[in-house]
């Protein structure tokens, strides 16, 4: 069990920056996801914490010890690919051995440690085949044991998911959690799918041009991320966002002239006010607003309205219908669920 | 349906048609070492009386079976040199990054620019200042001079080919530089290592100007020179037969090889072409 710490690690290409100065602790045995869209840096990290890629500034300490300069195969790290890069010319069976005879372990050895890796991972009957012949699941399974078998001490996994389609995706996320739990080992898991994200994450780290947004275990970053762009990354659909003209006596003055009520707190720098479609209410009273589209996703709908100031919102609700078209509705607010945030996209705290 | 056969019949007779036009002249040289004597110069299809002699002839006037060993070790010999060097420098071109790379790259290409008469009488004083004159030495290294430039170019288009994380999974493996060429790379440039093997081969073998140059003695010749220099018995008879029945011992190995990797030449052969 390792932990593993980054410490002011920044990365250049040349004159692009695409890391700066990322500070992270990961304790052994977590399970910590890197999120963000693509070109956020998430690859980038990852393979600096692999040694495929090395830092322009900063260390990399694995289980304390600083591994900056260390080659990947001194590291006690294993990898698996977007693509899952097998060996095309090998056999199953010989995919999974490499690493193990190119460590020079007894053929005996390499045997038992392959036929323990086929059996968790139910690919005894492949182990003569070449990837070729094997389906994307298959192929991901065999990537998969391949790093498993030399019993690493940090697995990275970069978007491994990515290539397989949806109901195997849910499938083998939940098989590679429950991986986790068996192995206790720590792992690093990169992807740039929010639920895949959150469904896997002891902690997540969202990533934005290079910088860390925000840690944390996915349920806060969810319903308390520390920033507006957290705040409108997470979620499907986004977060909506309303700016209000001004502050006025704990309550939030639209340019509609309409009030949205504030909790508890000092909100003088409020710039702008997020809630998410879930935590809109459609009821007698409130805001008024219009219909524009509801969209059915079966176990809720989505409906698109305008506030009178022609803000757009999304509102996760069942009470209206496709026939509620142009209709018009009122809406509020749950004081407790507004998520407030300053000029510069910094969550402002209640009180 | 009629107008399908009539298309079927007429596309099988351009390729009868294309086939006669390539294949003819052997044919030809095939038939022409058959005849005996005179009835080299009749202008039939098929010998009246086919006969052996004219092989036979070849191997006893002149030291033949010897000057085709030397092509074969010299083909060999340039085949093995010019992949294995090219594999290491395509990992380099193609896989690594340094200064002038480009630079060197197309230094390699403008190498084989130079038509072999230019670079002749240079060559010939560095093979005289290493003292392989008259030697299988001196036209295996001149030989790499062209088969070199194609094999590195074409390795290195290879190499690029394939995908990166191929190799990182082989560096997260322990693998070092030696390991990932030799047991990841190698297997896959398979095909294409056989293309441009082939081709290097047939370049080695065909060679004519560097081998007559640069040997002296019949025991040192290679089969092209070896049979540009069939004689007669006299110094105004060409033996038409004997030179024929070389011709047709020199070609079979190759069209041999050609078969044998049909396959793999055609896969090769695109597979380069797509990039690069």
């Amino acid at each position: 069990m390792t932990s593993v710490t980054l410490e002011g690690i920044g990365k250049s290409f040349g004159k692009t920056e695409v890391i700066s100065h990322v500070d992270l602790a990961i304790e052994s045995g977590e399970f910590v996801v890197f999120v963000g869209a693509s070109g956020s840096g998430k690859s980038t990290l990852l393979r600096m914490i692999a040694g495929l890629e090395s830092p322009s500034s900063g260390q990399v300490l694995i289980g304390g010890r600083d591994v900056t300069a260390a080659p990947p195969s001194e590291r006690g790290v294993s990898m698996v690919f977007q693509s899952y890069a097998l060996y095309p010319h090998m056999t199953v069976r010989q995919n999974i051995a490499f690493g193990l005879k190119l460590a020079k372990a007894g053929k005996e050895s390499i045997a038992e440690a392959v036929g323990r890796v086929a059996q968790m991972l139910q690919i005894e009957n492949l182990l003569d085949r070449k990837p070729s012949q094997l389906s994307g699941g298959q192929r991901q399974r065999v990537a998969i044991a391949r790093a498993i078998v030399r019993e690493p001490e940090v697995f990275l996994f970069d978007e491994p998911l990515s290539n397989l389609d949806a109901a195997l995706r849910t499938q083998t996320r939940m098989e590679i959690k429950e991986l986790h739990r068996s192995l206790g080992a720590t792992m690093i898991y990169v992807t740039h799918d929010q639920v895949e994200a959150m469904s896997l994450a002891d902690r997540m780290v969202i990533l934005h041009r290079g910088r860390v947004e925000q840690v944390g275990p996915p349920s806060e970053l969810y319903h308390r991320p520390a920033t507006a762009y957290v705040a409108a990354f997470l979620g499907s659909p986004t977060m909506n966002f309303l700016s209000p003209e001004r502050i006025e006596g704990g309550e939030a003055l639209l340019a509609s002239g309409e009030r949205i009520a504030l909790p508890q707190g000092d909100w003088s720098k409020a710039a702008r006010i997020g809630i998410r479609p879930e935590d809109i209410e459609i009821g007698q009273e409130g805001l008024p607003a219009t219909v524009e589209m509801v969209e059915e996703l079966g176990e809720t709908r989505i409906v698109h309205a305008r506030l009178s100031d022609g803000e757009e919102l999304a509102i996760r609700s069942r009470a209206l219908t496709e026939d509620d078209r142009n209709s018009q509705i009122r809406i509020t607010f749950l004081p407790e669920r507004l998520h407030v945030f300053d000029e510069d996209g910094r969550r402002l705290e209640e009180r | 349906m009629n107008s399908r056969l009539a298309k079927t019949a007429g596309l099988t007779a351009l390729w009868l048609l294309v086939a006669c036009f390539l294949l003819f002249p052997f044919y030809y040289a095939v038939v022409s070492s058959l005849r005996a004597g005179s009835e080299i110069f009749e202008a039939s299809l098929w010998p009246a009386d086919p006969g052996l002699a004219n092989y036979r002839q070849v191997m006893i006037d002149q030291p033949f079976a010897r000057n085709i060993l030397n092509s074969l070790m010299v083909a060999c010999a340039v085949v093995v040199l010019s992949l294995g060097l090219a594999v290491f420098a395509a990992y380099a071109f193609g896989r690594t990054r340094f200064r002038g790379r480009r630079l060197l790259l197309y230094t390699i290409l403008g190498v084989s620019m130079f038509p072999q008469v230019a670079v002749l009488s240079g060559l010939f004083e560095i093979v005289r200042l290493f003292g392989l004159y008259n030697n299988l030495l001196s036209l295996i290294f001149s030989y790499m001079i062209f088969t070199l430039p194609f094999t590195v170019w074409v390795m290195t288009s290879f190499m690029r080919e394939l995908p990166v994380e191929i190799e990182e999974a082989a560096i997260m493996d322990g693998a070092g530089p030696w390991t990932i060429v030799t047991r990841i790379f190698l297997p896959l440039l398979a095909p294409a290592l056989v293309t441009t093997g082939l081709l290097a081969f047939i370049a080695a073998w065909n060679e004519f100007l560097f081998a007559l140059s640069f040997t002296l003695t019949n025991e040192q010749r290679t089969v092209p020179v070896a049979i540009a220099l069939i004689t007669g018995a006299s110094q105004f008879e060409l033996p038409w037969g004997n030179i024929m029945a070389a011709s047709v011992i020199v070609t079979v190995p190759l069209i041999a090889l050609v078969l044998v990797f049909q396959r793999r030449l055609v896969a090769g052969l695109t597979a380069g072409a797509v990039k690069g």
